[in-house]
């Protein structure tokens, strides 16, 4: 069986509790794009480590709180 | 649109008017049929040369153009580069330089074939039109569908 594994992210769930802080506030604090936290929050795209480190230093909260390498999906191996 | 993918359109645009323009207007009333190989050669280098600068001047021109516009009109400053457009940028170059490669081998081969000088230069010159366009085609899928 081919186990497939996706960066999965609580940001979203981690700006509102953080006093329901914008995509555009937490894009100035870490220094990127809105468009470019919008794309992390969606699972398209893998940000750095650099950037994942500076997004949980905003949070205050360890890495691993805000990124999970996760299975999404099982297909049978050809 | 967001700003990259209204670049990417108007880069696009201008991947396709400025050879064209300048070239027309290069090519007007010369009959490269009549020249020798040697005056070909020497022709056709001269005008890529003040091609290749006429083309980054104006592209230079197009970018501040664009920036200054896009911020009267959305009153927004233009984004900064980040590392997402950084990747997206790597992986449309990749694909275009494999296709400027192309031009440049489909020129190689017009010459071995003992085809007209011309048919190398246009082969390399329609090499980079193309890779500019898909570069600018990928990093518009890219922008579009967020990565």
């Amino acid at each position: 069986m081919k186990k497939k594994y996706k960066i999965q992210n609580n940001i979203r769930t981690l700006r509102f509790m953080n006093e329901e802080m914008t995509q555009q506030q937490l894009a100035e604090k870490v220094d990127v794009s809105r468009q470019t936290i919008v794309a992390i929050e969606k699972g398209k795209y893998s940000p750095t480590l650099e950037l994942s480190f500076k997004i949980a230093q905003v949070f205050n909260v360890p890495l691993h709180e805000v990124f999970s390498y996760e299975l999404i999906d099982t297909k049978p191996q050809r | 649109m967001s700003y990259h993918e209204n670049r990417n359109l108007v880069n696009m645009a201008a991947a396709i008017l400025v050879p064209a323009v300048y070239f027309y207007s290069r090519l007007n009333n010369v009959a490269l049929s009549s020249m020798e190989s040697a005056e070909l050669l020497k022709f056709w280098g001269k005008q890529m040369m003040i091609y290749i600068l006429v083309a980054i001047g104006v592209r230079i021109a197009i970018e501040i153009l664009y920036a200054i516009a896009y911020s009267a009109i959305t009153k927004e400053s233009v984004p900064k580069t980040d590392e997402r457009d950084k990747m997206i940028e790597l992986k449309s170059k990749n694909v275009s330089q494999v296709i400027f490669i192309f031009g440049i081998i489909g020129g190689m081969g017009a010459l071995a074939l003992e085809m007209s000088v011309t048919m190398f230069f246009v082969s390399f010159l329609v090499g980079g039109v193309l890779a500019e366009l898909v570069e600018n085609t990928i990093q518009l899928v890219y922008y579009k569908r967020g990565f």
